[in-house]
């Protein structure tokens, strides 16, 4: 429901700066001669972070090997997002939207081109809390199957691990439609795939889907 | 899985979503827009950066290049690298317009956002496979037509284009381009094609086939491949054609141009204009650039005569006085030089490498190997000095002693070719070791030994070593010329073999100091030379094994030639030379060519060796007006593998000589006046040939003659009529054959 609420308070964002016709003084592409004042882009982004900011450190660590590319492609992502907040649609959902700029980043993202952590200061942080209302044994197990589904997901093909990943995040079909570009009898036939390779990469798990 | 989570969140779901309580992500606003700022920044410059480097440099080399050719006179090829350049601006702009670079728009949908970057790779991978053939092959052409045009000016003669340097520069061009075309290619297959097959990989595994590749065939199956090789091996085909085009029509062209030399001959003495008529015939015939021949007869200059250039295209006449590299005739100097060093008590032809050498780390077998075996070739020495050795030229003085010493005790340090003093083999090596003893012995260098002992003493102002100095375009000296394909190349005038085997043959003199010098052993020979005895000019002609002397050749007396003659020639195959002496005639020939064809320059210098002993020079232009006798002495004529057969009385003879002249002689003769039609003119108009060799027949003539039946036995007829009936049957029987034939 909460995220339902700022994906509205967004959507609101956007068509009232989109219709005040605030030119920008930003280097950022002008769709269709509207853009965000630089303070607007600010709140909506640091508002759009506080929802799917961790989603951005699941996305690079499904598609990287180790923390220090897993930290490139993070900020790459967020950089990407960034530049086309600009050209965010009310149509599409936050949820979708950002998929979609996360996954076609990770995809072009090339591990050759990571030298910008010597010349870039850390975008950001990751804090690492307990939960609360989580017993001990529950959050070890989730966070043994979390690294399973990790090393699962590094084995599937990048398709499949960008479905494995929507699935986890339990977007509906009609969202990882949006996201792939795909119809959703598509998505239901490759997604079972995708859940079956990614079943039999967890064998011996105790958990089946 | 349902979807719309109707049946809940699952095991993995409630443990991926766990995670995201327990990590969240601070950011640093600031920054983060500050880095959006510096990757626009980034993005554009590197577009900027690479259109500047691409389209800007094109554009900025017109005015460079265009300065260029002003400045350097370059001639007209430079210019059509601008058409090139402006090409490859043109084809980058508009590329550019139509493939302009943006940033993928990253909130698509991923179908949509692998399509598009599958589209740069593939219009990235074309760019690449296709540069051959639009950044590669456009200036490569001009600068290939440049420095091919370059090389033919620069030339005296279409085949100095192919010369090692010029070829060097048209491989290495090539060998640039093909480069830039493999870096090009290797970016394809390494970065590109990967990339592609991931992206098309992602297109499928999301559901759709991509079905309408280009053309192009980028897909990376094995037919695509094995057409890419195809097209590769073509494209290199047309390269490697276009290139033997060129040079062929370099070549070409510069036959077209190169006008053969057909500048009068220089000729003195008596019968010099004589011999300069031969010269120039056997010159013309024979393709060679320069010719020169003298011939002293009692110590006088009968005959000399030079035609041709000193550079091939050059236009320089060579001259009588000019200076000629004799090659091996330096092998019977270095022997005089230590005849004298013999003669005044300093070394003994019995002397041996191993009482010379006694330090030396000598085989066994080269120990008792003595001064006159190796100065007579028979000491088993090699041909030549190995590669490594012939390829150092250290000047000649004390460091080239040591050089030359050096490279004798690596020869003496293995057992000889064959064992010493059992055989003659020609070899640039024994004289060599030779001369290093004689070093040994005195203390000074084979070059000052023999400019004291034999220059000086002579009196031969113009003997050097070396080829003739001829450093510049007024070509002061001939400069020597390699036959290569055919044609001739110039040489530049240190062009010759290494200093180290000097003494077997590395000296220049001009015509006059040659016969100077091979006049001083002929009267040797009779006791009346200036450098030795009577018996050392004798022994030093006397051969030791079947022909070979000391540096000379003995042709011993024939039933055609019936007196001794001596005689060696020399060449480094770039210059020949030939000295002949006849101790009988008093007689002394040289021949000189500034031109390496051996064979041509051989047979042309055999040819006024000849005429010379004959006195049968050929007379430059024929008298005008004359109408010669329609005469002949036989009553028939037919040919024998290009020999004549001739009927007398009824019977045929094959013909030797006519009133002295050897039919061979005749026959040469009748072919370079002639041509073609040299066997018609020797059987119709024989008398019109005896007369221009200065030998008009009178009413009878002396021919020697052999049977061709059993028994076969020369004869000599003298007194044999020269009738009118005679050629009149010879010139019916021609006209029947014509006509049968025709």
């Amino acid at each position: 429901m909460a995220r339902a609420m700022r994906e509205k308070q967004l959507h609101e964002l956007f068509f009232e700066y989109s219709v005040s016709q605030h030119l920008l003084a930003l280097p950022i592409p002008i769709e269709d001669g509207f853009a965000l004042r630089e303070e607007d882009q600010k709140t909506l982004f640091m508002t759009w972070l506080e929802e799917h900011g961790s989603s951005v450190i699941k996305v690079a660590r499904a598609y990287t090997l180790t923390s220090e590319e897993c930290q490139d492609l993070a900020q790459e992502i967020m950089l990407q997002a960034w530049r086309s907040l600009p050209k965010f649609e009310a149509k599409a959902s936050a949820a979708t939207w950002f998929y979609r700029v996360a996954l076609h980043t990770a995809m072009n993202w090339q591990r050759n081109d990571k030298p910008r952590r010597s010349r870039q200061q850390p975008l950001m942080e990751v804090d690492a809390l307990a939960p609360e209302s989580m017993n001990g044994v529950k959050q070890v197990q989730y966070q043994e199957t979390v690294v399973q589904l990790y090393n699962a997901i590094h084995q599937l093909p990048k398709t499949d691990a960008a479905l494995v990943l929507l699935y986890l995040d339990q977007l509906s079909y009609r969202e990882m439609a949006e996201v792939l570009g795909i119809s959703e009898s598509n998505v239901g036939v490759k997604l079972n795939r995708a859940k079956k390779s990614l079943s039999e990469l967890m064998k011996g798990h105790k958990h089946e889907f | 899985m349902n979807s719309d989570d109707q049946l809940g969140p699952d095991f993995y779901q409630q443990a991926w979503r766990a995670q995201s309580s327990q990590a969240p992500v601070t950011v640093d606003a600031d920054l983060l827009f500050q880095q959006v700022q510096r990757n626009q920044r980034d993005f554009r410059a590197t577009i900027n950066r690479r259109d500047f480097a691409e389209i800007g440099i094109s554009l900025l080399l017109l005015p460079v290049w265009i300065y260029m050719g002003v400045a350097t006179a370059s001639p007209w090829t430079w210019y059509l690298t601008v058409p090139a350049l402006i090409w490859i601006a043109g084809f980058l702009l508009i590329y550019r317009l139509r493939h302009k670079p943006q940033p993928i728009p990253s909130d698509n949908p991923l179908l949509r956002c692998v399509e598009c970057s599958l589209t740069e790779v593939e219009d990235q991978i074309w760019l690449l496979r296709n540069v051959f053939w639009w950044y590669l092959l456009p200036p490569a052409i001009p600068m290939l037509a440049f420095i091919a045009h370059l090389s033919w000016l620069k030339s005296n003669n279409s085949l100095d284009a192919l010369s090692d340097a010029n070829v060097f520069v048209f491989v290495f061009i090539l060998a640039v381009f093909y480069f830039l075309y493999f870096i090009n290619q290797r970016a394809v297959r390494v970065e590109l094609e990967p990339r592609r097959r991931e992206l098309l990989a992602l297109l499928s595994s999301l559901g759709t086939e991509k079905t309408d590749d280009s053309p192009e065939k980028l897909d990376t199956t094995n037919l695509a491949k094995s057409d890419e090789c195809l097209g590769k091996i073509g494209r290199w085909f047309l390269v490697a054609v276009s290139c033997f085009l060129t040079l062929v029509v370099v070549a070409l062209a510069g036959g077209l141009f190169d006008s053969s030399y057909e500048g009068p001959p220089q000729s003195i003495g008596p019968a010099g204009e004589s011999l300069a008529g031969l010269v120039t015939n056997l010159r013309n015939e024979k393709d060679l650039v320069g010719l020169a021949a003298m011939v002293v007869v009692d110590g006088e200059v009968e005959a000399a005569a030079a035609n041709g250039e000193r550079m091939k295209g050059s236009s320089v006449p060579v001259e009588i006085g000019d200076r000629w590299h004799l090659g091996g005739i330096a092998k019977s100097i270095t022997a005089t030089m230590i005849a004298r060093l013999v003669e005044s008590g300093q070394m003994q032809w019995t002397d041996t490498l191993g009482d010379c050498f006694p330090d030396a780390s000598l085989h066994e077998d080269w120990k008792p190997v003595t001064l006159k075996q190796l100065l007579t070739d028979t000491a088993g020495a090699p041909a030549n000095f190995p590669i490594e050795v012939r390829r150092i030229r250290p000047p000649l003085g004390p460091e080239c002693t040591l050089a030359r010493r050096e490279a004798v005790f690596e020869v003496i340090a293995n057992q000889p070719e064959y064992p010493p003093g059992e055989k003659y083999v020609y070899s640039n090596v024994g004289c060599t070791i030779a001369s290093a003893m004689a070093e040994k012995v005195t203390g000074a260098s084979w070059k000052d030994l023999v400019i004291r002992e034999v220059y000086e003493p002579l009196v031969l102002i113009t003997a050097g070593f070396g080829p003739p100095k001829s450093p510049d375009r007024t070509l002061p000296e001939p400069r020597g010329h390699r036959a290569v394909l055919g044609g001739k190349v110039s040489v530049d005038d240190e062009a010759d073999n290494t200093t180290i085997m000097g003494p077997s043959g590395i000296v220049h003199m001009t015509l006059s100091d040659l016969c100077t010098y091979a006049t001083d052993q002929m009267r040797g020979e009779l006791g009346e030379g200036k450098l030795l005895s009577t018996e050392t000019y004798q022994l030093l002609h006397t051969p030791e094994f079947s022909y070979y002397a000391f540096g000379w050749i003995k042709k011993e007396p024939n039933k055609e030639h019936p007196y001794a003659q001596y005689w060696h020639n020399g060449s480094n195959t770039m210059w020949y030379a030939m000295v002949v002496f006849i101790p009988e005639k008093n007689m002394v020939i040289a021949v000189t060519s500034n031109d390496g064809d051996i064979e041509s320059a051989q047979t042309a210098a055999l040819d006024i060796v000849r005429a010379s002993v004959n006195r049968s020079y050929a007379i430059a232009q024929p008298t005008q007006g004359t109408d010669f006798l329609k005469k002949s002495p036989f009553a028939a004529v037919r040919w024998q593998d290009s020999q004549p057969e001739v009927e007398l009385d009824g019977q045929w003879f094959r013909l030797f000589a006519i009133d002295g002249l050897l039919t061979d002689d005749i026959l040469a003769f009748s072919k370079n006046t002639y041509g073609k039609l040299w066997q018609k003119r020797f059987e119709e108009d024989l008398v019109e040939i005896l007369t221009r060799m200065g030998h008009p027949p009178k009413e009878t003539v002396q021919l020697v003659v052999q049977t061709l039946i059993h028994p076969i036995d020369t004869r000599t007829l003298n007194k044999v009529p020269m009738t009118s009936e005679n050629r009149r049957a010879i010139k019916a029987a021609a006209q029947a054959r014509a006509d049968t034939e025709s």
